[in-house]
């Protein structure tokens, strides 16, 4: 009876040790096709990734070069010429004149007046 | 099993282990032997080399005020056996591009695998391409990068900058004299392809960064060239000389502030225009200042007088006696332009006496005269960072004639370069010391780290500094109303200078009628000289009465001197003008 009953039984342990076994295998497959995936998907991420940064600097280096050519001598006074830059004649009035000491007119100037002569903006301002 | 089935079995069994050992064989061959060359094959099918082109550098002024510049551009390439669709593809690219239908059409249909569409499309347009090109699916169309090389300021200081030719390389100029910092590395990156030719990122192989060209930094000031250009163009308009060379430089430190030359060029005509273009304007596009020679003329007097001043066989108050104006010396006679009885030192360069010079000469002697020659840096390349400086002429006394002493003094029989004559002229202005021309301020990386910076170099002591404040007392004289060149003063500053008048050299032998090459080359302020500069105009059309160094050249320097002073922020002598300064007028321009 005995005999019989044991030759029936269920090996669970080497059962479980081979679930266990293919779980493992099946479970570094899948891994390997996740991983192998996403290290696609990552390649593809940094591929355009690098384009946008290889673009962006492609447009970098255009706009500099556009900005060395709107910023030359030659173009700005082209356009000074053409009266896209307006620069006004500085008035008389607006002129800030400065005695050189040890001069005729310095000694002059200081003998007429030892007050400090206030500068500012005034006309400007108006 | 009987003898005759035994016999069978062995025969298959020896058969069979013919065959698998004649298939290890193969295979041994395959993978041992002929593993290279069929990797190399695989490798070449899926394995890409891909060169990732370094910036070349930058050419910025002093103030990094650009020079020269790289404008992004696309190649258009297409890979015939992957245009799937060419009408698709003609339809979307002749457009932007500007080719004929038919052309783009007959290029597609040669089924080659690398095919240049258009090369230098600008950086929009071949975006908007791609765009377009990817919404309609087409494949088998790439865009390379590439660059331009631009020059954003065009003819100013053309002939110092330079240009390249249409394979990247510098030709001319700093583009070619500093083209080993500029160029940069490439780099390269080995990448394997899947079979659409997408890149596979996770199989890259071995790869290098480019390392970007380094950029230059001139000691050129795109201000003070500007300054020196606006009024060289002026005196050309006005006296239409075959060429005109202005240079400006810190006596101190040998800098060149600016240099121009005319007829000058605009380097970015050199990749548009045809190769026709560039041998017919081949001469305008040299530097004369370093690559031509001509007699100075009466510049050359300065190192006579400063060579005798230093020899202590005159001093500045010593009296000359100048012949009255012809002096028979060697069979031949030397004139002067006046008469002129006694003349100190200082007058003979005032009046820039031929026989005085002469004179000055003979009490130094050949050798010693030669030697000072040397000194100032004539028959020598001054070694300044540009290529094609030539070190112009002069002969040693063995080979001089019985009138060589009376004629090199004035500068004849002696050819130099226009730099070699400022660079002498620094050497008066800096107190004797002959620096070398520097034209490169520092080289620094793309990140701004300095790779290479050049200090100042002293040549030698061409004299001392008693000699040269004596010889610069005399120049001032020169600039004063009694000079040659009294149109060249500077308002506010005390101006020394020499003129120079010298006839030019006639291929046939002897010199031409009525041709000149005038000049003047002179400093401020004159105790302590903020820049020299030298003006030199080649066959100027005017009176000929007028056709002098100080009536030509004069006023171009004074006009050059003046502007610059203001831009230098240079104080004015306090005595003039009458007390006032008069700050941000704009009455000259």
């Amino acid at each position: 009876m005995n005999r019989r009953k044991h030759a029936n039984d269920v090996p669970v342990a080497a059962l479980v040790r081979w679930v266990v076994a293919a779980f493992f295998l099946g479970t570094a497959g899948l891994s390997y096709v996740y991983f192998k995936n996403q290290m696609h998907t990552s390649g593809n991420e940094i591929r355009n990734l690098e384009s946008q940064f290889n673009s962006l600097i492609t447009q970098d280096d255009a706009v500099r070069a556009q900005i060395d050519r709107l910023s030359a001598h030659g173009y700005l006074q082209r356009r000074l010429a053409e009266g896209f830059i307006q620069l006004t004649p500085i008035r008389d009035d607006r002129i800030v004149r400065l005695h050189l000491p040890g001069t005729h007119s310095a000694t002059a100037a200081a003998d007429a007046s030892d007050d400090l002569q206030p500068v500012s903006n005034r006309f400007i301002a108006q | 099993m009987t003898s005759s089935a035994k016999v069978r079995a062995l025969m298959a069994c020896c058969a069979l282990a013919l065959c698998f050992t004649g298939f290890s064989a193969r295979l041994v061959h395959l993978q041992v032997t002929m593993h290279d060359e069929y990797a190399a094959i695989a490798a070449e099918k899926h394995v890409n080399k891909l060169i990732t082109y370094a910036r070349r550098g930058l050419i910025v002024d002093i103030n990094q005020q650009t020079l020269a510049d790289n404008d992004p551009v696309r190649t258009v390439v297409a890979d015939a056996s992957l245009v799937t669709s060419p009408d698709d593809a003609v339809g979307v690219l002749a457009g932007p591009l500007g080719v004929d239908e038919s052309d783009l059409r007959d290029k597609l249909a040669t089924g080659r695998r690398y095919i240049v569409l258009k090369k230098d499309v600008p950086e929009a347009t071949a975006v908007e391409l791609e765009t377009r090109l990817a919404v309609r699916s087409i494949r088998g169309i790439s865009f390379e990068q590439d660059e331009d090389r631009i020059y954003p300021n065009g003819t100013m200081a053309c002939h110092v900058v330079g240009f390249m030719n249409s394979d990247h390389q510098g030709v001319s100029g700093i583009e070619a004299q500093e083209d080993q910092y500029l160029r940069g590395h490439e780099g390269f990156r080995y990448t394997e392809r899947d079979r659409f030719g997408k890149e596979l990122v996770a199989y890259r192989g071995e790869e290098r960064a480019p390392r970007d060209g380094y950029n230059v930094r001139l000691t050129i000031d795109l201000n003070l060239q500007n300054i020196v250009e606006t009024e060289l163009d002026a005196a050309c308009k006005e006296f239409k000389p075959k060429k005109a060379i202005a240079i400006m430089m810190r006596p101190q430190t040998g800098e060149i502030l600016a240099m121009a030359n005319r007829p000058d060029f605009d380097p970015n005509d050199i990749r548009i225009k045809p190769a026709s273009y560039i041998q017919e304007h081949e001469a305008d596009m040299k530097n004369c200042a370093i690559t031509d020679m001509m007699e100075p003329g009466s510049t050359f007097k300065m190192v006579t007088a400063a060579g005798a001043l230093n020899e202590h066989t005159v001093r500045p108050d010593s009296i000359i006696f100048c012949e009255n104006g012809a002096y028979s010396y060697g069979g031949r006679f030397l004139h002067d332009h006046h008469p002129y009885g006694d003349l100190s030192v200082e007058d003979i360069l005032v009046k820039s006496s031929n026989i005085g010079a002469a004179k000055l000469a003979m009490g130094l002697g050949e050798q010693r005269l030669y030697s000072y020659i040397r000194a100032f840096g004539f028959g020598e390349r001054t070694g300044v960072a540009l290529p094609g400086e030539i070190p112009g002429l002069v002969y040693p006394p063995h080979r001089w004639s019985k009138l060589s002493i009376t004629r090199i003094p004035m500068g004849q029989e002696v050819a130099v370069t226009p730099l070699q004559t400022i660079t002498a002229m620094c050497a008066i202005a800096n107190g004797g010391h002959l620096m070398m021309p520097q034209i490169v301020h520092d080289i620094t990386g793309a990140n701004g780290e300095q790779i290479a910076s050049f200090a100042p170099v002293e040549i030698r002591e061409a004299v001392s500094t008693e000699a040269a404040h004596e010889v610069t007392e005399a120049l001032q004289g020169v600039v004063s109303p009694r000079g040659t060149a009294a149109l060249a003063k500077v308002y506010g500053f005390d101006v020394a200078g020499k003129t120079g008048t010298a006839e030019k050299i006639d291929p046939k032998g002897g010199y031409m009628r009525d041709k000149y090459i005038v000049s003047f080359c002179g400093f401020l302020p004159a105790d302590n000289p903020a820049f020299v500069c030298l003006v030199m105009l080649d066959d100027a059309v005017t009176k000929p009465d007028e056709n002098f160094g100080g009536q030509v050249a004069g006023p171009v320097f004074s006009r050059i001197g003046e502007k610059a002073a203001r831009y230098m922020n240079l104080e004015p002598r306090p005595e003039e003008p009458a007390g006032t300064v008069v700050l941000n007028q704009r009455e000259h321009d």
